[in-house]
């Protein structure tokens, strides 16, 4: 009989917040700012102007031939005899820029409004220039200045506990990655908490749960609702797995977006899943700690005050996860990171920096499970007590006074 | 049948309810007066089991009152309440799936209450969107819609209008024809005559009065008379046992001390032949109520 209550009152909730814009708001934000993104890094990319920039060179052949054929530099070099026809040319717009050289030194001059120039290349294509006319003066051969000249080639492993990532340091990356997984997850946190406290909120003040509990028992309306929500949560998850297969597959076929595969490279299905879960359990947690703070409010108007200790819980760890990068063995953050109630955001952040292995997840998430089965259990009795219950005073003293007693006998 | 036995209620040092003792069979109205913190409500929340009782027990049919039960038990709350952002359809069907009725019969129960109801809008229209009048006919109708063996109403009529009264009377006339138990509370002393095979007054959680509505006034003996009779004030006020007179309407109201003091003024009034009105009854449910009121306030 409660079973069948449990699973009508779960279905209820399910399906009348299913059909609120605010759901799909939730679930669609962070894919379309996503998607917003890479549309314009796309349009970007393909709008840009791939002329290369004029370059007019005074009086040097040689150097006019070495930028010409420069193809990290990417210019058309154009040679004049001299420096006023030169000057005639960029102020006709014929020229992007015009390069004279006296005693081994170079004046640019550009216009402001001309092809954009890479100086760091064209300073290296110019020290290349004087390095091989001060050889020939030198006699030296073309191979002996080249030996000389050539630069020590540094490549970077990362060996971490996955093992070694023969793609090199993805440090800013990861910190990316890392600042906006916390992001999302705290705002998905954050809203589902509203979802539930609003949910229990409205009945307890329109006093509608008057009529539930006559029908069912406070049990069924305590996990009715959190399994109802929980299942909002749950199909959230599974729409972003499916668009992460769809981005999987197609992500790497498209080379305009080779900056995002790369931020997403250390990501794998073992680390999405695991956060997943984590983030999955430690949403159920928070509401069933909000859907004891709700229960005591009389009115819409106190919910955001009555879930104050709440919010302020989750940001906690939401503010750690910014501290994260850098500190693989700070033991403050590694031990919080196991913690429930704060593990959702630090050990999927360490996971994806690779400071944490994959069992010491799955630790997180045992902690959060047990943490979970007390909560429930203990929680019920006070919601029991708070969701009839109308009390005069500050709203937000009574939710820390009932949470201090939340495993009293 | 429902067995209140022995139930008192303490908060703290205040008793709500003391050894409330009521019986209600099947196919029986229990009123339930007192004026307003007399107790009534923390009544019903003992015997929803929103509250446990300091002592006493709630029995149905001499069990508790377990999930099983609760499947065929109406409650109709003081304060209404009904999503207001829902259908009328989605949350009528919800309540009565609660209670156990199939999605597919709630259905066609609720098209055929809307229609004996006359609510004026459509089963898809937002709760929002109806009036105050209507929104209270679907209340009355999550309530009811599945057939509720024991049936608890807070406060029924407050907030209708004299139709929708109507309306609710007839609609708990017929829940009792069916053998519902039913217990409700109200201000509405008419209505409670009415409606109430039996009554129960509460005042400060003490049961002051209990039983038929007719037992309770004839207690009170034949103390009042309506009289239209063509002789002066004087002439009746002269009458021994005459305690008080006053215009009523087109005649006289006198409360009399004793109601023997009746044959008196019936003699005087018809004096000179026939006279239009004479009528010698207990004191109304309403009066008694006023008067035990009183006498509460004066202890």
């Amino acid at each position: 009989m409660q079973m069948k209550q449990l699973l009508i009152v779960m279905r209820q909730t399910f399906l009348s917040r299913l059909k609120t814009a605010g759901y799909w708001l939730l679930v669609l934000t962070p894919v379309l700012i996503v998607a917003a993104i890479a549309g314009v890094v796309f349009l970007m990319q393909a709008t840009q102007n791939n002329t290369p920039a004029q370059v007019g060179v005074v009086q040097s052949k040689t150097l006019s031939r070495d930028l010409d054929q420069d193809k990290a530099l990417h210019v058309k070099a154009i040679y004049y005899l001299n420096a006023t026809q030169a000057k005639k040319a960029l102020d006709k717009d014929q020229l992007d820029a015009m390069l004279t050289e006296k005693q081994g030194n170079f004046v640019l001059t550009k216009r402001a409004d001309g092809q954009t120039l890479n100086q760091a290349t064209l300073k290296n294509v110019l020290a290349k220039y004087n390095t091989t006319r001060r050889a020939q003066q030198l006699h030296l051969k073309e191979r002996d200045v080249d030996t000389l000249t050539q630069s020590p080639k540094i490549q970077t492993h990362v060996q971490s506990k996955k093992g070694v990532n023969q793609n090199g340091d993805n440090s800013t990356a990861n910190y990316t990655f890392a600042v906006a997984l916390g992001i999302l997850i705290f705002m998905f946190l954050t809203s589902y908490v509203g979802m539930i406290a609003q949910e229990i909120a409205n009945e307890k003040s329109s006093r509608i749960m008057e009529i539930l509990l006559a029908a069912t028992s406070p049990g069924v309306q305590f996990f009715g609702k959190i399994g109802g929500i929980g299942l909002l949560a749950a199909l959230h998850g599974l729409i972003y797995v499916v668009l992460g297969l769809v981005v999987s597959v197609y992500l790497p076929k498209i080379p305009q977006l080779q900056q995002v595969n790369q931020v997403l490279q250390g990501i794998d299905w073992n680390f999405a899943l695991m956060t997943l879960l984590i983030v999955f359990v430690s949403i159920l947690l928070y509401m069933v700690l909000t859907a004891i703070v709700a229960a005591m409010v009389n009115d819409l108007s106190q919910v955001q005050q009555a879930v104050a200790p709440v919010t302020y819980l989750s940001m906690f760890g939401y503010v750690l996860t910014f501290l994260i990068n850098g500190q693989p063995h700070n033991v403050f953050l590694n031990v919080v990171s196991y913690l429930p109630f704060f593990s959702q955001t630090l050990m999927p952040a360490r996971l994806g920096l690779q400071y944490a292995s994959m069992p010491e997840a799955w630790i997180a998430l045992g902690l959060e499970v047990v943490a979970l089965y007390l909560l429930a259990k203990y929680g019920l009795r006070v919601y029991k007590q708070n969701v009839l219950t109308y009390r005069e005073g500050n709203i937000t003293k009574i939710a820390w006074m009932s949470l201090k007693g939340l495993f009293k006998s | 049948m429902i067995e209140l036995t022995n139930l008192t209620k303490q908060f703290g040092d205040k008793t709500a309810v003391q050894s409330l003792n009521m019986q209600v069979q099947p196919g029986e109205v229990m009123g339930l007066i007192g004026q307003n913190g007399a107790g009534k409500t923390t009544t019903f929340r003992m015997i929803l089991d929103f509250i446990q009782p300091t002592e006493g027990t709630v029995r149905w049919n001499e069990e508790p009152i377990d999930s099983q039960k609760r499947q065929k038990l109406g409650f109709l709350p003081e304060e209404r309440g009904l999503y207001q952002k829902e259908t009328v359809e989605n949350q009528v069907l919800y309540f009565a799936e609660l209670h156990g009725m199939k999605r597919v019969d709630a259905r066609i129960a609720l098209q055929d209450w809307m229609k004996r109801l006359n609510v004026v809008g459509k089963m898809s229209d937002k709760v929002q969107s109806l009036s105050k009048g209507n929104a209270q006919k679907i209340q009355l109708i999550a309530t009811v819609i599945f057939q509720p063996d024991f049936l608890i109403l807070d406060e029924p009529f407050s907030g209708l209008d004299p139709v929708n009264t109507e309306l609710m009377m007839e609609e708990i006339l017929n829940l009792k024809a069916q053998g519902a138990m039913i217990i409700f509370s109200s201000h509405n002393m008419a209505g409670v005559e009415k409606l109430s095979d039996q009554i129960t007054m509460l005042r400060h959680g003490e049961t002051v009065l209990q039983g038929r509505p007719s037992e309770i006034r004839n207690q009170f003996g034949r103390t009042n008379i309506y009289l239209e009779a063509p002789v002066s004030d004087e002439a009746l006020l002269a009458i021994p046992g005459v305690e008080k007179l006053e215009q009523q309407g087109a005649g006289r109201h006198l409360q009399l001390r004793d109601e023997q003091a009746g044959r008196q003024v019936f003699e005087v009034a018809t004096a000179d032949g026939y006279i239009p009105v004479f009528a010698q009854e207990p004191p109304t449910l309403d009066a008694i109520f006023r008067e035990e009121v009183a006498a509460g306030e004066r202890q």
